[in-house]
């Protein structure tokens, strides 16, 4: 074999090593985040569990007046009082107990330093899913509503409709134009 | 202030409207009705004068000390504005999480803010 000339072209082999990573690449992590669904008028919704505070069996409330009617009023959770709410007039659900399913629970969602509990029905397990599996809410949504949703999830249970927390708590804060007529 | 306990505070409490309510007893003027079939109610002194509360039942008054008052939550703040201070957690003799949440109000300006929407007794 005759000796190499350093100036001539590169061999393939070169050429392969040259373009080779210094270190073997592991795969791309797909982005996911965890879901805790639950079930609100015969229809699944969910949260990110990043986003819950706390789970407790239904608590006895004290109605605030001027609050707006979807204020169930303030709880005690362990000491700590908690602003208590109905979501399903915010989301459109209608009022039914029986097919909420399971025991009433309250789910306590934190955004930033501001928490609620929301009444719900029976809370389902905790779904890990693709952040790219988020689509947006289909159009037959009316916009109040699609506007509380950080969008929706079709999960092998079902679809989901997940609550983006921070416009939901926004949205059900009492404001002086929400206040009702005191009793 | 409570005299025999420097930090509690003394708290009239009542329920009114389907809620539990409490106020500082310095607010109030008068406890009237309660005979004879007349609704009792609360003669308080607000911005726009003397105002009647409508009361349904008296509970009295309650000693609370710090550890048993709340701010109220963040969430509902905007209620400040109509009078509504903070909460308590009333009946010491139970654990933290039995206890009954109460309203804390300035009557002067919740009774205020009632009579202006015509919901004053």
């Amino acid at each position: 074999m005759p000796p190499s000339d350093p100036t001539s072209d590169p061999s393939p082999l070169e050429e392969a090593i040259r373009s080779s990573p210094a270190e073997e690449r592991a795969p791309e992590a797909v982005p996911t985040i965890r879901v805790m669904t639950f079930r609100l008028g015969g229809e699944e919704y969910g949260v990110r569990v990043s986003d819950v505070d706390a789970v407790s069996p239904r608590l006895a409330t004290t109605r605030v007046p001027f609050a707006p009617a979807h204020v169930l009023g303030l709880a005690n959770l362990r000491g700590r009082i908690v602003p208590v709410v109905d979501p399903r007039p915010l989301l459109g659900v209608p009022r039914g107990g029986a097919e909420e399913g399971g025991r009433p629970r309250i789910l306590v969602l934190r955004s930033g330093t501001m928490i609620v509990g929301l009444v719900v029905g029976a809370v389902h397990e905790v779904e890990e899913v693709a952040e790219s599996a988020i689509e947006p809410p289909p159009s037959t949504v009316a916009p109040e509503v699609a506007a509380l949703l950080a969008g929706i999830l079709r999960l092998p249970s079902g679809v989901v409709a997940l609550i983006d927390t921070a416009r939901f708590m926004a949205r059900s804060r009492p404001t002086p134009e929400t206040a009702r007529p005191a009793p | 202030m409570n005299p025999s306990r420097p930090h509690a505070v003394s708290v009239f409490v009542f329920e009114a409207g389907g809620t539990l309510l409490g106020a500082d007893p310095r607010e109030i003027r008068a406890v009237t009705g309660g005979g004879g079939g007349e609704r009792r109610a609360l003669r308080v002194e607000s911005p726009q004068g003397e105002r009647t509360v409508a009361v349904d039942r008296v509970r009295g008054i309650e000693i609370l000390g710090p550890g048993d008052l709340r701010p109220l939550p963040e969430w509902a703040e905007p209620l400040r504005a109509r009078g509504i201070l903070g909460a308590a957690l009333a009946g010491r003799e139970r654990p933290v999480e039995e206890r009954e949440v109460v309203l804390l109000v300035s009557l002067g300006r919740f009774a205020a803010t009632r009579g202006e929407e015509g919901g004053v007794a």
